[in-house]
């Protein structure tokens, strides 16, 4: 009883240390802050008589006392960009791409270590609990490898900054005050992350039960809010670069640190980045799965390892769906910032670029589909679904070609003479925008239908109602498919400023079977009769490479998308405040950024593949040694039944 | 319930909702935009 | 360094020779390092064609990421232990191949480099530092003026000679404007003080403007509204010399602003060791004679503002032939505003296969595309009977990127003498 005391006690200390970590920075950056806000009243009090220069906010248009010194103005040369016998811009690209790789992992995992512990700790089925517990626990082991190497990248990438671009890093990070409380908090929000982490991971094994179970919880909680605090903060900088405030014309700070961190595009870079990192954390773990699905010997190893890659498969999907929303939010607000940004984007120079993006879209999609077709292959009873997977295979693959034709392309003349004119004269009526939103709506829409198949694969409603409900699942879908194709093809008739609008409610179909096709299913299943279990691991391997491949298309995703948002601002270091004088302010070439994209997403997956084998030598030894010392310490793998 | 379970009264129900939910849908998300089913007919 | 690795493969492959008794073993073994070596030759290669296209144009890189696919899944094939790995790994390049081979196989552009940052106090400069301002934005560089072929934001040696001597077939040798100005004044057809007398095109540079009282305000009335005056001999053929071929470069796509403006015409005068007008004159004279209206604005025009490039190749193709200044001289069907008669009537999709079986042909083109391209880049390699050689500038091969000269290739190639001009 003592001992159990005692251990209350200790867990709620260790949870008051970790919201202290949390409010450290805090605390810590108010005086700092109210040095910012209160530094220019003195000097100004001292000056009066003097002139006090104001300056106007380019984005708020508020008028505010000039605190800092304007952005410097670059010349090339080795005093504002220093370089080593190779392009500088390529070199910070590669260390910012894989601090943010290693980084948004970091930060995703743990969300997805809170929502399974949580899904853990209220779920009735113990053997189930003692599962989701098991493979939370497996998810911050990965996670903390992973960690250090973030931190380790992001130093290097610090010090890259520093070489390569100090005139320019100088300016951004507080000589001029600008961002300089934000970078102090910045870093303690850093060591916070870092102690509840560790308390967390250390902690698990101490708190497995009721009352320090929630605690835990709680813990992660907090973890997590840290994290993404630590995400915002970044966001802003690069928010700051795209579109700048808080500055005067020239670049001078004017005091008010909030305006420079809520610049136009946080709030949307924010939730598209959370999004984002999600997808990209769930499509990292299940990669993992299949590594150690592919490589186990035993049976019960497979099971486990497959049901972990569902899991983060599905997780990864569930935050895939709203991403291109949140994207949608994104680019409107680009636009309503500076219309030129967005026509840059979307019809301009880096509209090739957009181009991948759909075809990588319906790669991510479609390799979700043939995923869901194969676990089909461990259930029985689903073999009724089988047969009509052709079909679904058909529509998809429709779908995805009207998708990705593009409307008008370069062609060489004889291409041109061949087929007389610049737009193919069937082909080129499926690229306008109105064939391709009815395209991914279809893809996404069949999405939810085999997702719905698969729920149901092993199971037989028992509702009184169930031939009704079933009825009317495959009439609702059956609509919802001659809906989108009604309105794609009802905006090949309006002219093209309205035919935007058609979008919306085609969008609004997808999502709504979406939501009521997964609801309607979980109330005809609640208690339905099971067909047989679901036999884990009696999966083919090649949904673990279809699991692998989704990985890999989302890390190249986010490495095309960042390479977009970024080289958006063309020559600018901020936009309209500090021009890139370098040698490399031009932007290259579709192929070139392709394979620098490439070249980055395999630096990737190799090094975290490393990271992945050296956990499994890690793993081979560690039981021989929580042998040797306390027993149980250490969780074994729970073997699943 | 065992009505509802009827293939022909499930189908023609289950329609009707659909249907109807569907031209809600399209109709009220269109005319937040200032378009209709027959916008192509106005003009 | 690569051949350290092999060499330590080949020596584990005699390592093995040696050690292993057993013959199955040994066979075992020793065919597995020689997969090995096989496997690091391939890589090696894939990492030296990496290293070597990095930069390069011919887009060969994802080869490599193909040699190592194939590698590492023959490895996989042998190293059973290590097999998961190796296939996971095998098919990641696999996909990024894939996605590097189609962003290569897409079109190819790149962005230009950003305009120079022009930040000027315009009205705080020295006369000599307006003509410096003047010289730049004429030839693109202080101290360029003797230079063939330089030419800058203003894109006016495409048309005039400069210097006494030159050939200025297509518009006035400039040399000696500040005192011809007062000469031209007096020209009965100028009718100074008259503008509805005149039979120009253009009567006035705007209803109301009236007629340019001195020399700086002709010169200022010949940039503001150039078909107001046409100097004999330089209209556009056919017109009597009613209209002049000069664009309005106060309009985009030149868009001098009023001070730039001033800045050239500094540059005119002082070159020839005549003091300018101060700076307000110059400004005031163009105000008369450009309304409000129509002023380029300093602010808006930064973004746009004068790379060393004519056109990069991102702009539709009309306005490459606008901004390249082509349709000052040529007739392009399909393209608006392109008429000029100064050099041959573009229609290549019909004249260039014509022209390469021509046996007076000298040039190297092989194909219509290559002699669209050679008479671009190099205007002398096959003149056109009876158009003076020497009259084309010679510049456009480096004041055009690769982007836009393909565009005009591709555009011309499709040009035919009695069919429609092809879409834009």
């Amino acid at each position: 009883m003592g001992l159990l005391a005692g251990k209350r006690v200790f867990s709620i200390m260790a949870l008051c240390m970790m919201v202290g970590l949390l409010l450290l920075p805090i605390v810590v950056a108010l005086p700092s802050l109210a040095i910012g806000e209160e530094a220019p009243a003195g000097d100004a009090a001292k000056k009066d008589g003097d002139k006090v220069e104001k300056g106007r906010d380019v984005y708020y248009k508020t008028e505010g006392i000039v605190v800092g010194a304007p952005a410097p103005k670059t010349v090339d040369g080795p005093r504002d960009y220093p370089r080593y016998n190779f392009e500088s811009r390529v070199l910070l690209w590669f260390a910012n791409q894989q601090h943010l790789y290693y980084g948004s992992f970091v930060l995703a995992v743990p969300i997805f270590c809170m929502i399974i512990e949580f899904m853990g700790v209220v779920t009735k089925d113990k053997a189930l609990a003692k599962r989701y517990d098991q493979l939370a626990y497996d998810f911050i082991k990965i996670s903390l490898t992973a960690y250090s190497l973030t931190a380790i990248l992001g130093g290097i990438l610090i010090f890259t900054f520093l070489t390569l671009y100090p005139a320019f890093f100088s300016y951004l990070s507080g000589i001029f005050r600008i961002f300089r409380p934000v970078m102090h908090i910045y870093a303690l929000m850093f060591v916070a992350e870092s102690g509840t982490l560790y308390i967390y991971y250390y902690g698990w094994d101490k708190m497995r039960e009721g009352f320090l179970k929630w605690i835990h919880l709680s813990m992660s909680v907090i973890l997590n809010i840290i994290g993404t605090l630590l995400m915002f903060l970044a966001n802003s900088w690069i928010g700051f670069m795209m579109s700048p405030a808080g500055v005067d014309e020239q670049g001078r700070y004017l005091g008010n640190i909030w305006h420079v961190i809520h610049t136009a595009l946080w709030n949307p870079l924010n939730l598209h980045r959370i999004l984002g990192n999600m997808a990209f954390g769930g499509g990292v773990v299940a990669a993992y799965a299949a590594y150690k699905f592919l490589a186990s010997k035993t049976d019960e190893d497979r099971a486990h390892y497959d049901w972990m890659g569902y899991i983060a498969m599905a997780l990864g999907v569930a935050f895939l769906i709203p991403l291109p929303f949140a994207g949608y939010w994104l680019m409107r607000e680009v636009y309503a910032y500076r219309q030129q940004m967005g026509i840059t984007l979307m019809g301009g120079l880096l509209a090739w670029l957009f181009i991948i993006q759909a075809t990588m879209i319906g790669i991510l999609f479609l390799s979700t589909n043939y995923y869901l077709w194969q676990a089909m292959g461990r259930m029985r009873g689903a073999e009724k679904y089988q047969r009509y997977i052709k079909y679904l295979v058909f529509i998809l693959a429709c779908g995805y070609m009207v998708f990705i034709t593009p409307h008008t392309m370069v062609m060489t003349p004889a291409e041109l003479k061949a087929m007389g004119g610049q737009q193919h004269p069937v082909l080129g009526n499926y690229g306008v925008m109105s064939a391709k939103n009815g395209g991914i709506n279809v893809i996404i829409t069949t999405t939810v239908l085999s997702f719905v198949w698969y729920m149901r694969g092993n199971k037989v409603s028992t509702v009184s109602w169930a031939k009704f409900g079933n009825i009317f699942m495959g009439i609702f879908f059956a609509c919802a498919y001659f809906n989108i194709i009604f309105l794609a093809v009802y905006g090949y008739y309006i002219p093209a400023n309205v035919r935007v609008g058609l979008s919306v409610p085609q969008v609004a179909t997808t999502l709504s079977c979406l939501f009521f096709m997964f609801a309607l299913n979980s109330v005809m299943m609640k208690g339905a009769k099971q067909m047989g279990p679901i036999e884990w691991g009696k999966i083919s391997a090649r949904s673990q490479y279809a699991l692998i491949m989704l990985a890999t298309a989302f890390t190249w995703m986010m490495g095309l998308m960042g390479y977009i948002r970024s080289s958006v601002r063309l020559f600018w270091h901020v936009n309209e405040i500090m021009r890139d004088n370098s040698p490399w302010a031009y932007t290259h070439t579709v192929g070139f950024a392709a394979n620098m994209i490439s070249f980055n997403v395999l630096f990737f997956w190799i090094t975290i593949l490393f990271v992945f084998w050296l956990g499994s030598l890690g793993a081979k030894k560690v039981p021989v040694e929580s042998k040797a010392g306390i027993p149980g310490s250490i969780p074994q793998p729970v073997a699943s039944h | 319930m065992s009505a509802l379970n009827n293939p022909v009264v499930a189908v023609i129900v289950s329609l009707i909702i659909t249907v109807s939910y569907f031209v809600f849908v399209d109709h009220y998300l269109m005319d937040m935009q200032g378009l209709d089913f027959w916008y192509l007919f106005r003009n | 360094m690569g051949w350290m690795a092999l060499a330590i493969l080949a020596g584990l492959l005699v390592y093995f020779q040696m050690s292993i008794s057993e013959p199955a073993a040994k066979k075992r073994a020793v065919f597995k390092t020689f997969i090995g070596i096989v496997a690091t030759l391939l890589l090696f290669m894939a990492i030296a064609n990496y290293k070597n296209n990095f930069y390069g144009e011919n887009r060969l890189l994802p080869v490599s990421l193909v040699i190592i696919t194939v590698s590492t899944f023959v490895m996989a094939l042998y190293f059973t232990n290590l097999s998961a790995l190796l296939k996971i790994g095998g098919l990641m390049f696999f996909v990024a191949a894939f996605l590097s081979g189609y962003g290569n196989w897409l079109p190819q552009v790149e962005g230009g480099f950003p305009p120079v940052e022009e930040k000027k106090t315009w009205d705080s400069m020295t006369p000599q530092q307006l003509a410096d301002e003047g010289e730049k934005i004429i030839f693109g560089g202080v101290g360029k003026n003797k230079e063939q072929g330089a030419i800058g934001k203003g894109q006016c040696p495409l048309c005039h000679a400069f210097h006494a001597g030159m050939l200025g077939e297509r518009a006035p040798n400039l040399a000696g404007l500040p005192g011809r100005g007062k000469e031209r004044l007096e020209d009965p057809k100028y009718s100074k003080g008259n503008p509805s007398k005149r039979e120009y095109e253009a009567k006035e540079a705007f209803p109301g403007s009236g007629t340019a009282e001195n020399a700086q305000e002709y010169i200022a009335e010949s940039h503001a509204c150039p078909s107001c005056y046409v100097v004999a001999g330089y209209g556009v053929k056919g017109t009597n010399d009613k209209q002049s071929p000069m664009p309005s470069i106060h309009k985009p796509p030149i868009s001098l602003s009023l001070p730039e403006l001033a800045a050239v015409d500094t540059w005119m005068y002082l070159r020839e060791g005549i003091d300018a007008p101060s700076f307000e004159e110059i400004v005031k004279s163009y105000e008369k004679f450009i309304p409000e209206a129509d002023r380029p604005k300093q602010a808006d025009e930064k973004p746009a503002g004068a790379t060393s490039l004519l056109a990069d190749g991102s702009e539709p193709i009309d306005q490459i032939f606008a901004k390249g200044q082509c349709i000052s001289c040529h007739t392009i069907p399909g393209i608006p505003g392109a008429v000029g008669t100064i050099g041959p009537k573009l229609e290549e999709g019909t004249t260039a296969p014509q022209r390469i079986k021509d046996p007076a042909y000298k040039g190297t083109a092989k194909s219509p595309t290559e002699y669209i391209m050679e008479s671009i880049v190099d205007p002398s390699a096959y003149v056109v009977k009876p158009f003076p050689d020497n009259t084309m500038p010679k510049i456009f091969g480096q004041k055009l990127s690769a982007g836009a000269l393909k565009k005009i290739v591709d555009y011309l190639s499709q040009v035919k003498t009695g069919a429609p001009p092809p879409k834009i």
